[in-house]
């Protein structure tokens, strides 16, 4: 008998894909549906126009595209209307808050059929991501911690006391945001290796602690500062909304109009601790695309064979270690192609180029967003729909769709791999034309900038073959069973 | 090094009235990368697509489930979308087979095949699971290990 290499590996994948380990989840809470890997042609085609797109807009700039004004974009005056929206979404915040964890706590055990895990690993953590990338950041009129502070804050300032409820802590300048930074890898560690993350009743202990430590954190330092620094949500839906064409306009009744990502070329200084943050948000969604993959079961394999104590039955050592290292892997690659630029540039510090483009990464993160969990939106998205006329699990049916169950069929698969292949490669086109941007603005001569921005360039094209990798993941032929 | 000073280029940078705003350049460059994806990705995705004609016969899996396990090559089945798909289920021990997502379950005694039967109507990989009976508890949001998994294609 003559076994081909190909069913050779076949065989290890499929055993693989058995029980070899009981600790071989699918990264995600909800077990229904899974993407298919794309065939390779899709990788190839992306791969190609990331490739070819690059040099474009390369050779766009070298023609001297020069002319870098900032459009400030067109003023959309709402009139009182926006303060009162304001205020409605704010009270919503604090209602749906209040509902996540009376849901949590004491409605259903089943994460599929409870508010609390459905509002806030799929409609707010990945919807809220959408609308904050493609609309507008909303997040600072729903954040239910803020209206809760700052309600408390202004009662307090009508009741005389001048500084509000907060005690005025002097914040650590030299932590920067850092302390985001860390709780950004913790919350997606809890998201996607934390066995528990979906269970109503640990769920809602964990928006608790959150709640408090919020809460006090806004309590000691302020408000802002909080915000700024070491909230987390804040940050991530700030930074995703710098890409959005909707932006808040400059007095409470007005907003912004503004081509998609102007706002991540504004002159703004990013601190050394703020690029770490953008990492943060390209490699966390990569490693969650990374843990489904039949590459990382095999990795797995590979560990357990060889250092048998680095293997716990819920894969804490090796998703953590993963989750930490993709995070490592991709900042020192950013700062080696910062460094290469300050070498060519010459009269910069390779901390200070990294500085300086550390958001034209973001449109990257917001395309591997898209291409990762737009499917799981659409289809496990519409867990909610039952839900809202059943919130609490006391067997309503409020508007008659108690009994809807999600159509698995709503989209195809290869509308999936067409949109992940469109947005990982317009993503990186973005983000390859945002760096020429500030090159320009920066180093002044269209020669010099595109001379300066090819590492960036090329760590831009490595960044979107990786994730393209993993979107198509070559197909192993296995045995065909039956028939 | 820059061949912009030349009057011939694309959008003289040097007359700033001809330039087209950013936004416009912002969206023909969009549209450019749009267009070069389709014209690349279309052939490869219509191969696949013209070689399938429509499903007639039922795609016939068995699964044999011995220890909570069913044997290697039974772990994946593979069919296209809309493929009337025919389980047979044979067991040591008395349970249910769940397929998730398709939402179909079929329950199981020694001894006796049970049979499955669906249209795969949609795409996507979804998990085969065995419950014995008397095991109802949910642990984790993670699930054990599938007993079998299901991929639908796209035609």
């Amino acid at each position: 008998m003559r076994a081909s290499p190909a069913k050779a590996c076949a065989r290890l994948f499929a055993a693989a894909l058995g029980s070899a380990f009981p600790g071989a989840a699918w990264a995600h809470a909800f077990g229904e549906r899974f993407d298919l890997p794309a065939p390779l042609g899709y990788f190839v085609a992306g791969a190609a126009a990331t490739v070819g797109l690059s040099f474009v807009v390369a050779a766009l700039f070298m023609r001297g595209a020069s002319r870098v004004g900032q459009s400030a974009g067109l003023v959309v005056r709402l009139g009182p209307l926006l303060p009162v929206m304001k205020s409605a979404s704010r009270l919503l915040a604090v209602v749906l808050l209040g509902m996540v964890l009376i849901a949590g706590l004491v409605g259903s055990r089943n994460p599929e059929t409870n508010l609390a895990p459905i509002l806030v690993w799929i409609i707010w953590w990945v919807g809220l991501s959408f609308v904050a990338a493609c609309i507008g950041n909303i997040w600072p009129a729903l954040d239910p911690w803020r209206a809760l502070f700052e309600t408390a804050d202004d009662l307090a300032r009508r009741l005389g006391r001048a500084n509000g409820i907060s005690l005025g802590w002097h914040y650590p300048r030299a932590l920067g945001v850092w302390p985001a930074v860390l709780l950004l890898l913790l919350f997606v560690w809890i998201e996607v290796i934390y066995p528990r993350s979906a269970l109503p009743r640990q769920l809602a202990s964990m928006i608790l602690a959150w709640s408090s430590l919020t809460l006090l954190g806004m309590i000691c330092f302020g408000g802002k500062t909080w915000r700024r620094h070491a909230d987390v949500f804040s940050l991530y839906f700030s930074t995703l909304g710098r890409f959005a064409p909707l932006a808040a306009g400059p007095d409470r009744t007005s907003i912004v109009l503004r081509p998609p990502a102007v706002g991540l070329i504004a002159a703004t200084t990013n601190t050394f601790a703020m690029v770490g943050f953008v990492i943060a948000m390209l490699s966390t969604v990569l490693f969650d695309g990374l843990l489904g993959t039949q590459g990382m079961i095999l990795a797995r394999q590979w560990v357990a064979a060889s250092v048998p104590g680095l293997v716990d039955p819920h894969g804490f050592v090796l998703g953590t270690g993963g989750l930490v290292g993709v995070w490592v892997l991709f900042f020192g690659a950013y700062l080696l192609a910062c460094w290469f630029t300050a070498r060519l540039v010459q009269n910069r510090s390779a901390g200070a180029v990294a500085r300086l483009f550390a958001l034209t990464l973001v449109p990257i993160a917001i395309a591997y967003n898209i291409a990762h969990y737009f499917s799981y939106l659409v289809v496990h998205g519409q867990l909610l729909i039952p839900l809202l006329s059943d919130p609490l699990g006391r067997g309503w049916d409020l508007l008659g769709t108690a009994r809807y169950y999600p159509d698995i069929g709503l989209i195809d698969a290869r509308f999936t791999w067409y949109l992940a292949a469109t947005s990982i490669v317009a993503g990186h086109i973005i983000s390859v034309w945002l760096a020429h941007r500030i090159a320009l603005r920066e180093f002044g001569a269209p020669g010099a900038a595109v001379l300066a921005s090819v590492p960036l360039t090329i760590l831009m094209v490595v960044y979107t073959a990786v994730s393209l990798a993993i979107m198509a993941e070559p197909l192993v032929q296995f045995a065909p069973a039956g028939s | 090094m820059c061949p912009a000073a030349s009057g011939d280029t694309l959008w003289p940078a040097q007359n700033h009235k001809d330039v087209p705003p950013l936004t416009v350049r912002f969206f023909s460059y969009l549209g450019v990368c749009i267009a070069l994806i389709r014209a690349i990705a279309i052939p490869c995705l219509l191969a696949p697509a013209l070689a399938f004609a429509a499903a007639s016969e039922p795609k016939r899996f068995d699964l044999t489930i011995a220890n909570a396990a069913v044997p290697p090559q039974q772990r994946v089945m593979r069919v296209h979308k809309d493929d009337v798909v025919q389980l047979r289920v044979t067991s040591d021990a008395p349970g249910e087979v769940h397929l998730h997502g398709y939402r179909q379950e079929v329950k199981v005694v020694p001894g006796r095949a049970a049979e499955l039967t669906f249209k795969a109507h949609a795409t996507g990989r979804y998990r085969i699971e065995w419950h014995p009976t008397g095991d109802k508890a949910q642990k984790s949001n993670h699930h054990g290990p599938a007993l079998a998994t299901l991929e639908v294609r796209p035609r």
